[in-house]
Protein backbone atom coordinates (compact mmCIF):
# COMPACT_ATOMS: atom_id res chain seq x y z
CA UNK A 1 0.00 0.00 0.00
CA UNK A 2 1.46 3.41 -0.81
CA UNK A 3 -1.12 5.82 0.27
CA UNK A 4 -3.80 5.11 2.57
CA UNK A 5 -6.96 7.08 3.82
CA UNK A 6 -8.70 6.24 6.74
CA UNK A 7 -11.95 7.05 7.70
CA UNK A 8 -12.09 10.53 6.91
CA UNK A 9 -14.76 13.21 8.10
CA UNK A 10 -15.09 16.33 6.91
CA UNK A 11 -17.59 19.08 7.34
CA UNK A 12 -17.79 22.93 6.69
CA UNK A 13 -20.49 24.72 9.30
CA UNK A 14 -23.55 22.20 9.39
CA UNK A 15 -22.65 20.74 6.17
CA UNK A 16 -20.88 17.21 5.80
CA UNK A 17 -18.53 16.89 2.84
CA UNK A 18 -16.93 13.60 3.39
CA UNK A 19 -18.18 10.99 6.07
CA UNK A 20 -15.85 7.53 6.58
CA UNK A 21 -14.27 8.06 3.11
CA UNK A 22 -11.36 5.03 2.93
CA UNK A 23 -9.42 3.89 -0.13
CA UNK A 24 -5.94 2.24 -0.62
CA UNK A 25 -3.57 3.43 -3.14
CA UNK A 26 -1.30 0.82 -4.17
CA UNK A 27 2.14 1.51 -5.54
CA UNK A 28 2.33 2.40 -9.38
CA UNK A 29 -1.16 2.22 -9.18
CA UNK A 30 -3.20 4.85 -11.44
CA UNK A 31 -6.42 5.14 -9.21
CA UNK A 32 -9.39 7.11 -10.48
CA UNK A 33 -11.81 9.56 -7.75
CA UNK A 34 -15.09 9.86 -9.75
CA UNK A 35 -18.62 11.07 -9.00
CA UNK A 36 -21.43 13.63 -9.67
CA UNK A 37 -20.53 17.19 -8.70
CA UNK A 38 -20.33 18.23 -5.16
CA UNK A 39 -19.51 15.05 -4.43
CA UNK A 40 -16.01 16.08 -2.46
CA UNK A 41 -13.65 14.53 -4.80
CA UNK A 42 -11.40 17.96 -4.55
CA UNK A 43 -12.36 18.25 -0.35
CA UNK A 44 -10.56 14.91 -0.60
CA UNK A 45 -7.42 16.42 -2.65
CA UNK A 46 -7.27 18.99 -0.58
CA UNK A 47 -7.04 16.84 2.82
CA UNK A 48 -4.78 14.50 1.15
CA UNK A 49 -2.60 17.65 0.34
CA UNK A 50 -3.28 19.10 3.37
CA UNK A 51 -4.71 22.25 2.81
CA UNK A 52 -7.87 21.15 5.01
CA UNK A 53 -7.23 18.96 8.56
CA UNK A 54 -9.51 16.38 8.60
CA UNK A 55 -12.12 16.45 11.15
CA UNK A 56 -11.51 12.81 12.45
CA UNK A 57 -9.68 9.93 10.11
CA UNK A 58 -6.19 9.14 9.03
CA UNK A 59 -3.89 9.37 5.90
CA UNK A 60 -0.94 7.81 5.80
CA UNK A 61 1.90 8.16 2.61
CA UNK A 62 4.32 5.27 2.95
CA UNK A 63 7.88 5.54 0.81
CA UNK A 64 10.42 3.48 1.13
CA UNK A 65 11.83 4.99 4.56
CA UNK A 66 8.67 5.59 6.38
CA UNK A 67 5.77 6.30 7.14
CA UNK A 68 4.20 9.56 6.86
CA UNK A 69 0.98 10.98 8.69
CA UNK A 70 -0.47 13.37 5.84
CA UNK A 71 -3.92 14.76 8.20
CA UNK A 72 -1.43 16.64 10.51
CA UNK A 73 1.15 18.16 7.93
CA UNK A 74 1.33 21.46 6.29
CA UNK A 75 1.22 21.55 2.78
CA UNK A 76 4.63 22.69 1.73
CA UNK A 77 5.96 20.24 3.71
CA UNK A 78 3.77 17.27 1.96
CA UNK A 79 4.61 18.29 -1.66
CA UNK A 80 8.50 18.33 -0.51
CA UNK A 81 8.07 14.76 0.90
CA UNK A 82 6.95 13.93 -2.52
CA UNK A 83 3.39 14.29 -3.33
CA UNK A 84 2.68 16.58 -6.94
CA UNK A 85 -0.80 17.59 -7.36
CA UNK A 86 -2.62 20.27 -10.34
CA UNK A 87 -5.62 22.24 -9.43
CA UNK A 88 -8.96 22.27 -10.99
CA UNK A 89 -8.83 25.98 -11.96
CA UNK A 90 -5.82 26.17 -13.74
CA UNK A 91 -3.32 28.31 -11.50
CA UNK A 92 -0.09 29.46 -12.73
CA UNK A 93 1.68 32.52 -12.63
CA UNK A 94 0.63 34.12 -16.04
CA UNK A 95 3.05 36.22 -16.44
CA UNK A 96 6.28 34.19 -15.72
CA UNK A 97 7.50 32.00 -19.04
CA UNK A 98 6.37 28.24 -19.06
CA UNK A 99 9.88 27.81 -17.85
CA UNK A 100 9.66 29.62 -15.16
CA UNK A 101 6.66 27.96 -13.86
CA UNK A 102 8.12 24.66 -14.27
CA UNK A 103 10.96 25.98 -11.94
CA UNK A 104 8.96 27.36 -9.46
CA UNK A 105 8.19 23.92 -8.75
CA UNK A 106 11.53 21.97 -9.54
CA UNK A 107 13.45 24.50 -6.88
CA UNK A 108 11.39 23.09 -4.35
CA UNK A 109 12.50 19.39 -5.07
CA UNK A 110 14.18 17.53 -2.09
CA UNK A 111 14.11 14.32 -2.73
CA UNK A 112 15.82 12.68 -5.91
CA UNK A 113 18.94 14.68 -4.96
CA UNK A 114 19.46 18.06 -4.02
CA UNK A 115 18.84 20.03 -7.20
CA UNK A 116 21.36 22.97 -6.00
CA UNK A 117 23.44 25.44 -8.13
CA UNK A 118 21.92 26.86 -11.34
CA UNK A 119 22.98 24.51 -13.96
CA UNK A 120 21.47 21.11 -12.24
CA UNK A 121 18.35 22.98 -11.53
CA UNK A 122 18.20 24.21 -15.32
CA UNK A 123 18.69 20.31 -16.26
CA UNK A 124 16.11 19.17 -14.23
CA UNK A 125 13.37 21.70 -14.98
CA UNK A 126 14.03 21.18 -18.91
CA UNK A 127 13.94 17.15 -17.80
CA UNK A 128 10.57 18.00 -16.57
CA UNK A 129 9.28 20.19 -19.39
CA UNK A 130 10.58 16.96 -21.92
CA UNK A 131 8.96 14.57 -19.87
CA UNK A 132 5.78 16.25 -20.51
CA UNK A 133 6.34 17.24 -24.64
CA UNK A 134 6.09 20.82 -23.97
CA UNK A 135 7.27 22.33 -27.66
CA UNK A 136 10.96 23.41 -26.95
CA UNK A 137 10.13 26.78 -28.38
CA UNK A 138 7.12 27.47 -26.24
CA UNK A 139 8.98 27.27 -23.22
CA UNK A 140 10.49 30.96 -23.04
CA UNK A 141 6.92 32.55 -24.39
CA UNK A 142 4.93 34.30 -21.65
CA UNK A 143 2.34 31.79 -19.74
CA UNK A 144 -0.32 34.17 -20.53
CA UNK A 145 0.12 33.39 -23.99
CA UNK A 146 0.13 29.56 -24.58
CA UNK A 147 -2.99 27.58 -25.44
CA UNK A 148 -4.81 26.12 -22.78
CA UNK A 149 -3.66 22.36 -23.25
CA UNK A 150 -0.40 23.36 -22.74
CA UNK A 151 -1.05 25.18 -19.78
CA UNK A 152 -2.80 21.98 -18.32
CA UNK A 153 1.08 20.41 -19.03
CA UNK A 154 2.57 23.31 -16.84
CA UNK A 155 0.58 22.33 -14.08
CA UNK A 156 1.78 18.24 -14.86
CA UNK A 157 5.36 19.67 -15.46
CA UNK A 158 5.58 21.74 -12.04
CA UNK A 159 3.97 18.57 -10.19
CA UNK A 160 6.33 16.26 -11.45
CA UNK A 161 9.35 18.34 -10.87
CA UNK A 162 8.83 17.96 -7.59
CA UNK A 163 10.02 14.19 -8.09
CA UNK A 164 7.29 12.81 -6.46
CA UNK A 165 5.75 9.52 -5.40
CA UNK A 166 2.22 10.37 -5.87
CA UNK A 167 0.68 12.42 -7.76
CA UNK A 168 -2.90 13.84 -7.55
CA UNK A 169 -4.86 15.57 -10.83
CA UNK A 170 -7.89 17.60 -10.10
CA UNK A 171 -10.13 17.14 -13.11
CA UNK A 172 -6.75 18.10 -15.51
CA UNK A 173 -8.72 17.43 -18.74
CA UNK A 174 -11.16 19.58 -18.64
CA UNK A 175 -11.64 22.33 -20.99
CA UNK A 176 -9.68 20.36 -23.54
CA UNK A 177 -10.69 18.74 -27.00
CA UNK A 178 -11.14 14.59 -27.38
CA UNK A 179 -7.32 14.52 -29.44
CA UNK A 180 -5.63 17.04 -26.79
CA UNK A 181 -7.45 14.29 -23.69
CA UNK A 182 -5.83 11.58 -25.13
CA UNK A 183 -2.37 13.04 -25.95
CA UNK A 184 -2.25 13.90 -22.22
CA UNK A 185 -3.71 10.48 -20.95
CA UNK A 186 -1.02 8.87 -22.86
CA UNK A 187 1.70 10.85 -21.62
CA UNK A 188 0.45 10.69 -18.03
CA UNK A 189 0.58 6.47 -17.92
CA UNK A 190 3.97 7.06 -20.30
CA UNK A 191 5.24 9.10 -16.90
CA UNK A 192 3.67 6.16 -14.38
CA UNK A 193 5.34 3.54 -16.66
CA UNK A 194 8.91 5.47 -16.39
CA UNK A 195 8.80 6.53 -12.80
CA UNK A 196 6.72 4.03 -11.32
CA UNK A 197 4.75 6.83 -9.50
CA UNK A 198 1.14 6.45 -8.12
CA UNK A 199 -1.62 8.68 -9.43
CA UNK A 200 -4.88 9.86 -8.06
CA UNK A 201 -7.02 10.92 -11.13
CA UNK A 202 -10.09 13.07 -10.14
CA UNK A 203 -12.22 13.47 -13.47
CA UNK A 204 -15.57 13.94 -15.11
CA UNK A 205 -14.83 12.77 -18.91
CA UNK A 206 -15.50 8.82 -18.23
CA UNK A 207 -13.76 8.12 -21.53
CA UNK A 208 -10.26 9.69 -19.87
CA UNK A 209 -10.70 7.60 -16.69
CA UNK A 210 -11.43 4.25 -18.58
CA UNK A 211 -8.44 4.95 -20.57
CA UNK A 212 -6.12 5.58 -17.94
CA UNK A 213 -7.46 4.23 -14.67
CA UNK A 214 -6.33 0.55 -13.21
CA UNK A 215 -9.06 1.23 -10.47
CA UNK A 216 -11.68 3.53 -9.42
CA UNK A 217 -13.28 4.60 -6.37
CA UNK A 218 -17.08 6.15 -6.32
CA UNK A 219 -17.83 8.74 -4.37
CA UNK A 220 -21.60 10.07 -3.86
CA UNK A 221 -22.45 12.71 -1.16
CA UNK A 222 -19.45 12.25 0.43
CA UNK A 223 -19.34 8.54 0.13
CA UNK A 224 -17.41 5.55 -1.05
CA UNK A 225 -20.07 3.99 -3.09
CA UNK A 226 -17.78 1.80 -5.18
CA UNK A 227 -13.97 0.93 -4.59
CA UNK A 228 -12.68 -1.78 -7.45
CA UNK A 229 -11.84 -2.19 -10.93
CA UNK A 230 -12.73 -0.09 -13.53
CA UNK A 231 -14.45 -2.65 -15.54
CA UNK A 232 -16.68 -3.52 -12.98
CA UNK A 233 -17.50 -0.29 -11.90
CA UNK A 234 -20.06 0.94 -14.68
CA UNK A 235 -21.59 -2.39 -14.02
CA UNK A 236 -22.26 -1.62 -10.75
CA UNK A 237 -26.10 -0.46 -9.81
CA UNK A 238 -25.26 2.24 -7.33
CA UNK A 239 -23.24 4.27 -9.35
CA UNK A 240 -25.27 3.85 -12.47
CA UNK A 241 -27.95 5.30 -10.17
CA UNK A 242 -25.68 8.23 -8.65
CA UNK A 243 -24.77 8.71 -12.21
CA UNK A 244 -27.66 8.51 -14.64
CA UNK A 245 -30.49 8.09 -11.35
CA UNK A 246 -33.20 4.88 -10.86
CA UNK A 247 -34.60 3.19 -13.13
CA UNK A 248 -38.15 3.77 -12.78
CA UNK A 249 -40.39 0.63 -12.37
CA UNK B 1 21.09 33.00 -25.48
CA UNK B 2 17.52 33.58 -24.64
CA UNK B 3 17.26 29.83 -22.97
CA UNK B 4 19.42 30.86 -20.90
CA UNK B 5 17.37 33.91 -19.22
CA UNK B 6 15.36 32.34 -16.90
CA UNK B 7 18.15 30.88 -14.88
CA UNK B 8 19.99 33.22 -15.36
CA UNK B 9 17.96 36.38 -14.24
CA UNK B 10 16.01 33.99 -12.20
CA UNK B 11 15.03 36.73 -10.36
CA UNK B 12 11.73 37.49 -11.53
CA UNK B 13 11.16 40.28 -13.52
CA UNK B 14 14.83 41.82 -14.32
CA UNK B 15 18.23 40.87 -15.23
CA UNK B 16 20.56 40.68 -11.57
CA UNK B 17 23.91 42.08 -12.85
CA UNK B 18 22.59 44.26 -15.26
CA UNK B 19 20.43 46.01 -12.44
CA UNK B 20 22.92 46.16 -9.94
CA UNK B 21 25.61 48.01 -12.22
CA UNK B 22 22.85 50.26 -13.04
CA UNK B 23 22.38 51.00 -9.37
CA UNK B 24 26.08 51.37 -8.88
CA UNK B 25 26.54 53.74 -11.48
CA UNK B 26 23.53 55.64 -10.44
CA UNK B 27 25.12 55.78 -7.05
CA UNK B 28 28.55 56.87 -8.54
CA UNK B 29 26.95 60.00 -10.57
CA UNK B 30 25.12 60.83 -7.22
CA UNK B 31 28.61 61.06 -5.44
CA UNK B 32 30.02 63.37 -7.81
CA UNK B 33 27.00 65.29 -7.78
CA UNK B 34 27.86 67.81 -4.35
CA UNK B 35 30.65 69.65 -5.51
CA UNK B 36 28.22 71.45 -8.20
CA UNK B 37 25.56 72.51 -6.04
CA UNK B 38 24.24 74.60 -3.68
CA UNK B 39 22.85 73.56 0.01
CA UNK B 40 19.52 74.05 -0.99
CA UNK B 41 20.18 71.23 -3.87
CA UNK B 42 21.88 69.03 -2.25
CA UNK B 43 19.12 69.12 0.64
CA UNK B 44 16.46 68.84 -2.08
CA UNK B 45 18.38 65.78 -3.14
CA UNK B 46 18.39 63.84 0.18
CA UNK B 47 14.91 64.63 0.80
CA UNK B 48 14.10 63.21 -2.67
CA UNK B 49 16.54 59.91 -2.36
CA UNK B 50 14.75 59.63 1.26
CA UNK B 51 11.24 59.33 -0.66
CA UNK B 52 13.06 56.84 -3.06
CA UNK B 53 14.04 54.75 -0.13
CA UNK B 54 11.27 54.29 1.97
CA UNK B 55 9.24 53.97 -1.42
CA UNK B 56 11.23 51.11 -2.10
CA UNK B 57 11.12 49.10 1.08
CA UNK B 58 7.29 49.55 0.45
CA UNK B 59 7.44 48.15 -2.51
CA UNK B 60 9.01 44.92 -1.38
CA UNK B 61 6.03 44.20 0.94
CA UNK B 62 3.30 46.39 -1.40
CA UNK B 63 4.39 45.69 -4.44
CA UNK B 64 6.12 42.18 -4.77
CA UNK B 65 4.21 40.51 -2.17
CA UNK B 66 0.62 42.21 -2.62
CA UNK B 67 0.17 43.09 0.84
CA UNK B 68 -0.61 46.71 0.75
CA UNK B 69 0.77 48.17 4.09
CA UNK B 70 -0.67 51.91 5.12
CA UNK B 71 1.13 51.83 8.38
CA UNK B 72 4.53 51.71 6.59
CA UNK B 73 4.81 54.89 8.47
CA UNK B 74 5.49 52.86 12.02
CA UNK B 75 8.49 51.02 10.76
CA UNK B 76 10.13 54.32 9.65
CA UNK B 77 9.34 56.08 13.20
CA UNK B 78 10.75 53.26 15.02
CA UNK B 79 13.69 53.80 13.26
CA UNK B 80 14.00 56.79 13.87
CA UNK B 81 13.06 56.73 17.50
CA UNK B 82 15.11 53.98 17.93
CA UNK B 83 18.07 56.10 16.90
CA UNK B 84 17.23 59.27 19.08
CA UNK B 85 16.93 57.18 21.94
CA UNK B 86 20.14 55.17 21.27
CA UNK B 87 22.41 58.38 20.18
CA UNK B 88 21.00 61.16 22.19
CA UNK B 89 20.04 59.35 25.51
CA UNK B 90 22.51 56.09 25.59
CA UNK B 91 25.14 58.25 24.05
CA UNK B 92 25.74 55.00 21.49
CA UNK B 93 28.03 55.91 18.56
CA UNK B 94 26.53 57.17 15.67
CA UNK B 95 26.49 54.60 12.90
CA UNK B 96 26.03 52.24 15.00
CA UNK B 97 22.64 53.90 16.10
CA UNK B 98 20.95 54.03 12.53
CA UNK B 99 21.60 50.09 12.44
CA UNK B 100 20.04 49.87 15.86
CA UNK B 101 17.23 51.73 14.50
CA UNK B 102 16.69 49.13 11.20
CA UNK B 103 16.86 46.51 13.87
CA UNK B 104 14.34 47.69 16.51
CA UNK B 105 12.18 48.18 13.25
CA UNK B 106 12.77 44.67 12.29
CA UNK B 107 12.22 43.00 15.31
CA UNK B 108 8.80 45.23 15.78
CA UNK B 109 8.24 43.39 11.91
CA UNK B 110 8.75 40.01 13.25
CA UNK B 111 6.65 40.24 16.25
CA UNK B 112 4.00 41.69 14.24
CA UNK B 113 4.11 39.17 11.42
CA UNK B 114 1.21 37.11 12.24
CA UNK B 115 -0.62 40.06 10.97
CA UNK B 116 0.63 38.50 7.72
CA UNK B 117 -2.46 36.06 8.19
CA UNK B 118 -4.77 39.06 6.79
CA UNK B 119 -5.36 39.73 3.26
CA UNK B 120 -6.39 42.29 1.16
CA UNK B 121 -8.26 45.01 3.13
CA UNK B 122 -8.21 43.54 6.28
CA UNK B 123 -4.54 43.97 6.53
CA UNK B 124 -4.32 47.42 5.09
CA UNK B 125 -7.05 48.36 7.97
CA UNK B 126 -4.52 45.86 10.98
CA UNK B 127 -1.69 48.02 9.49
CA UNK B 128 -3.59 51.12 9.69
CA UNK B 129 -4.62 50.51 13.17
CA UNK B 130 -1.33 49.43 14.24
CA UNK B 131 0.42 52.76 13.43
CA UNK B 132 -2.65 54.78 15.36
CA UNK B 133 -1.63 52.21 17.91
CA UNK B 134 2.34 53.08 18.31
CA UNK B 135 1.76 56.29 17.83
CA UNK B 136 -0.49 56.34 20.98
CA UNK B 137 2.18 54.14 23.10
CA UNK B 138 5.26 56.24 21.94
CA UNK B 139 2.66 59.50 22.41
CA UNK B 140 2.21 58.87 26.34
CA UNK B 141 5.54 57.08 26.74
CA UNK B 142 7.84 58.58 29.40
CA UNK B 143 10.90 56.89 28.17
CA UNK B 144 10.15 57.95 24.41
CA UNK B 145 9.85 61.19 25.48
CA UNK B 146 6.20 61.53 24.98
CA UNK B 147 5.13 62.92 28.47
CA UNK B 148 1.41 62.58 28.52
CA UNK B 149 -0.28 64.26 25.72
CA UNK B 150 2.20 66.79 24.73
CA UNK B 151 4.85 66.00 22.67
CA UNK B 152 8.74 66.87 24.05
CA UNK B 153 10.24 65.21 20.87
CA UNK B 154 13.64 65.00 20.62
CA UNK B 155 16.57 67.71 19.18
CA UNK B 156 19.12 66.42 17.66
CA UNK B 157 22.89 68.56 17.59
CA UNK B 158 23.88 69.10 14.03
CA UNK B 159 27.22 67.02 13.58
CA UNK B 160 27.15 66.25 10.20
CA UNK B 161 27.39 68.65 7.38
CA UNK B 162 24.52 68.38 4.58
CA UNK B 163 26.78 67.00 2.25
CA UNK B 164 27.79 64.56 4.58
CA UNK B 165 24.41 63.41 4.99
CA UNK B 166 23.32 63.23 0.96
CA UNK B 167 26.38 60.83 1.05
CA UNK B 168 25.29 58.53 3.95
CA UNK B 169 21.92 58.37 2.22
CA UNK B 170 23.24 57.63 -1.20
CA UNK B 171 25.08 54.75 0.81
CA UNK B 172 22.31 53.81 2.05
CA UNK B 173 20.65 53.71 -0.89
CA UNK B 174 23.53 51.27 -3.03
CA UNK B 175 23.34 48.98 -0.15
CA UNK B 176 19.65 48.58 0.01
CA UNK B 177 19.38 48.17 -3.52
CA UNK B 178 21.36 45.76 -3.69
CA UNK B 179 19.94 43.73 -1.15
CA UNK B 180 16.05 43.85 -2.64
CA UNK B 181 17.73 42.61 -5.86
CA UNK B 182 19.73 39.75 -3.17
CA UNK B 183 16.28 39.19 -1.99
CA UNK B 184 14.04 38.92 -5.32
CA UNK B 185 16.50 37.07 -7.06
CA UNK B 186 16.44 34.71 -4.30
CA UNK B 187 14.38 31.64 -4.01
CA UNK B 188 12.53 33.33 -1.68
CA UNK B 189 11.70 36.43 -4.34
CA UNK B 190 11.00 34.00 -6.67
CA UNK B 191 8.50 32.04 -5.09
CA UNK B 192 6.92 35.57 -4.20
CA UNK B 193 5.82 35.63 -7.83
CA UNK B 194 4.00 32.82 -7.21
CA UNK B 195 2.24 33.25 -3.76
CA UNK B 196 1.05 36.75 -5.35
CA UNK B 197 -0.65 35.00 -7.88
CA UNK B 198 -2.36 32.05 -5.94
CA UNK B 199 -1.30 31.21 -2.34
CA UNK B 200 -2.96 27.70 -2.70
CA UNK B 201 -1.18 26.97 -5.16
CA UNK B 202 2.03 28.25 -3.90
CA UNK B 203 1.77 25.87 -0.83
CA UNK B 204 0.60 22.99 -3.34
CA UNK B 205 4.47 23.31 -5.37
CA UNK B 206 5.95 23.28 -2.16
CA UNK B 207 6.79 26.79 -1.23
CA UNK B 208 6.81 27.56 2.16
CA UNK B 209 4.53 31.30 1.95
CA UNK B 210 4.55 31.92 5.78
CA UNK B 211 8.71 32.26 5.68
CA UNK B 212 8.72 34.43 2.10
CA UNK B 213 6.18 36.84 3.55
CA UNK B 214 7.71 37.20 7.36
CA UNK B 215 11.51 37.78 5.59
CA UNK B 216 10.11 40.40 2.98
CA UNK B 217 8.22 41.68 5.96
CA UNK B 218 11.49 41.98 8.05
CA UNK B 219 13.54 43.33 5.28
CA UNK B 220 11.37 45.97 4.36
CA UNK B 221 10.66 46.91 7.93
CA UNK B 222 14.47 47.03 8.55
CA UNK B 223 15.33 49.63 5.40
CA UNK B 224 12.60 51.77 6.41
CA UNK B 225 13.81 51.39 9.89
CA UNK B 226 17.43 52.62 8.37
CA UNK B 227 15.53 55.12 6.35
CA UNK B 228 13.85 57.09 9.68
CA UNK B 229 16.90 56.96 11.24
CA UNK B 230 18.76 58.76 8.91
CA UNK B 231 15.66 61.47 8.63
CA UNK B 232 15.70 62.17 12.19
CA UNK B 233 19.00 63.85 12.92
CA UNK B 234 19.12 65.15 9.09
CA UNK B 235 15.99 67.32 10.20
CA UNK B 236 17.55 67.66 13.68
CA UNK B 237 13.98 67.37 15.38
CA UNK B 238 11.42 64.89 16.01
CA UNK B 239 8.06 64.48 17.30
CA UNK B 240 4.93 61.90 16.90
CA UNK B 241 3.48 64.11 15.13
CA UNK B 242 5.70 64.61 12.84
CA UNK B 243 6.87 60.98 12.07
CA UNK B 244 4.39 58.72 13.24
CA UNK B 245 1.69 60.71 10.82
CA UNK B 246 -0.34 59.44 7.98
CA UNK B 247 1.91 61.32 5.61
CA UNK B 248 4.86 58.51 6.01
CA UNK B 249 2.51 55.70 5.24
CA UNK B 250 0.51 57.07 2.23
CA UNK B 251 4.01 58.66 0.68
CA UNK B 252 5.44 55.26 -0.10
CA UNK B 253 1.98 53.80 -1.72
CA UNK B 254 1.55 57.23 -4.09
CA UNK B 255 5.15 56.87 -5.40
CA UNK B 256 5.45 53.33 -5.70
CA UNK B 257 1.76 53.06 -7.62
CA UNK B 258 3.02 56.10 -9.32
CA UNK B 259 6.15 54.40 -10.60
CA UNK B 260 5.04 50.85 -11.17
CA UNK B 261 3.92 48.78 -8.35
CA UNK B 262 6.36 45.40 -8.14
CA UNK B 263 8.98 46.43 -10.23
CA UNK B 264 12.48 47.09 -8.74
CA UNK B 265 12.71 49.96 -10.92
CA UNK B 266 9.37 51.47 -10.49
CA UNK B 267 9.22 53.23 -7.12
CA UNK B 268 12.94 54.93 -8.41
CA UNK B 269 11.31 56.70 -11.07
CA UNK B 270 8.12 57.29 -9.29
CA UNK B 271 10.35 59.26 -6.70
CA UNK B 272 11.97 61.26 -9.09
CA UNK B 273 8.97 62.48 -11.58
CA UNK B 274 6.64 63.19 -8.40
CA UNK B 275 9.20 65.55 -6.27
CA UNK B 276 10.22 67.05 -9.43
CA UNK B 277 6.34 67.91 -10.20
CA UNK B 278 6.16 68.91 -7.07
CA UNK B 279 8.97 70.94 -6.49
CA UNK B 280 8.43 72.84 -9.85
CA UNK B 281 4.27 73.52 -9.16
CA UNK B 282 5.57 74.75 -5.24
CA UNK B 283 7.94 77.21 -6.89
CA UNK B 284 5.18 78.69 -9.81
CA UNK B 285 2.09 78.46 -8.23
CA UNK B 286 2.81 78.11 -4.16
CA UNK B 287 -0.71 78.85 -3.58
CA UNK B 288 -2.45 76.13 -5.35
CA UNK B 289 0.40 73.83 -5.69
CA UNK B 290 -1.21 71.05 -3.92
CA UNK B 291 -4.36 71.11 -5.90
CA UNK B 292 -2.25 71.19 -8.88
CA UNK B 293 -0.57 68.41 -7.93
CA UNK B 294 -3.59 66.28 -6.96
CA UNK B 295 -5.44 66.87 -10.25
CA UNK B 296 -2.09 66.18 -12.20
CA UNK B 297 -1.65 62.70 -10.09
CA UNK B 298 -5.26 61.60 -10.90
CA UNK B 299 -4.79 62.44 -14.14
CA UNK B 300 -1.63 60.26 -14.77
CA UNK B 301 -3.20 57.62 -12.68
CA UNK B 302 -5.85 57.47 -15.28
CA UNK B 303 -3.66 57.20 -18.20
CA UNK B 304 -1.02 54.67 -16.30
CA UNK B 305 -3.13 52.73 -14.07
CA UNK B 306 0.15 50.38 -14.05
CA UNK B 307 2.02 53.02 -13.12
CA UNK B 308 5.14 55.10 -15.21
CA UNK B 309 6.63 51.27 -15.91
CA UNK B 310 3.76 50.62 -18.19
CA UNK B 311 4.83 53.73 -20.37
CA UNK B 312 6.15 51.39 -23.10
CA UNK B 313 3.07 49.19 -23.39
CA UNK B 314 0.82 52.16 -23.52
CA UNK B 315 3.03 54.22 -26.28
CA UNK B 316 3.31 51.23 -28.33
CA UNK B 317 -0.23 50.68 -27.94
CA UNK B 318 -0.85 54.36 -28.75
CA UNK B 319 1.47 54.53 -32.24
CA UNK B 320 1.63 51.17 -33.40
CA UNK B 321 -1.03 50.17 -35.62
CA UNK B 322 -2.97 46.93 -34.69
CA UNK B 323 -1.55 43.73 -35.69
CA UNK B 324 -3.47 41.13 -37.26
CA UNK B 325 -4.25 38.13 -34.81
CA UNK B 326 -1.24 35.43 -34.64
CA UNK B 327 -1.74 32.39 -33.13
CA UNK B 328 0.98 31.15 -31.00
CA UNK B 329 1.07 27.86 -32.22
CA UNK B 330 -0.72 26.14 -35.31
CA UNK B 331 -3.79 23.85 -34.36
CA UNK B 332 -3.63 21.68 -37.40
Amino acid sequence: MMLDVIDISKSFGGLSVLGNVGFGLKSGQIKGVIGPNGAGKTTLFNIITGVYRPDSGQVHLYTNESRLSLHCMRPHRIAREGVGRTFQKPSIVWQLTVFENALLGAMNQHRRQPVCGRKKLKEWTEYCLEAVSIDPQMWHSEASKVPIAVIKKIEFARAIALAPTLVLFDEICSGLSRMETDELTALIMAYREKEGVSVLFVEHDLRAVKNVCDEVVVIDFGRVIFDGGIHDAFKDPKVIEAYIGEERA
Amino acid sequence: MKANRAIKAKGVFINRNRYMLLILLAGFMLCLCPPFLNTYQVKFLSFLLINILIACSWNLIGGFCNYFSFGHGVFFGIGAYAFAIAWVRFGIYFYLSLILGGIMSAGVALLMSPILRLKGLNFALATLALLEAVRIIFQKWGFTRGLKGFDAGWKFPMTLSDQHFFYLIVLVFILMQISLVGFMASRYGFASAAFKEDELMARGIGINTTVCKILAFILSAFWAGVTGAIYAPMITYISTQSIFGINWSIKPIVVSIFGGIGSLLGPIIGGIILNAIDHFLWERFLEYHTLIYGILLIAIVLFLPKGFMDYKDRLTRLFQKKKPYRPIVDLD
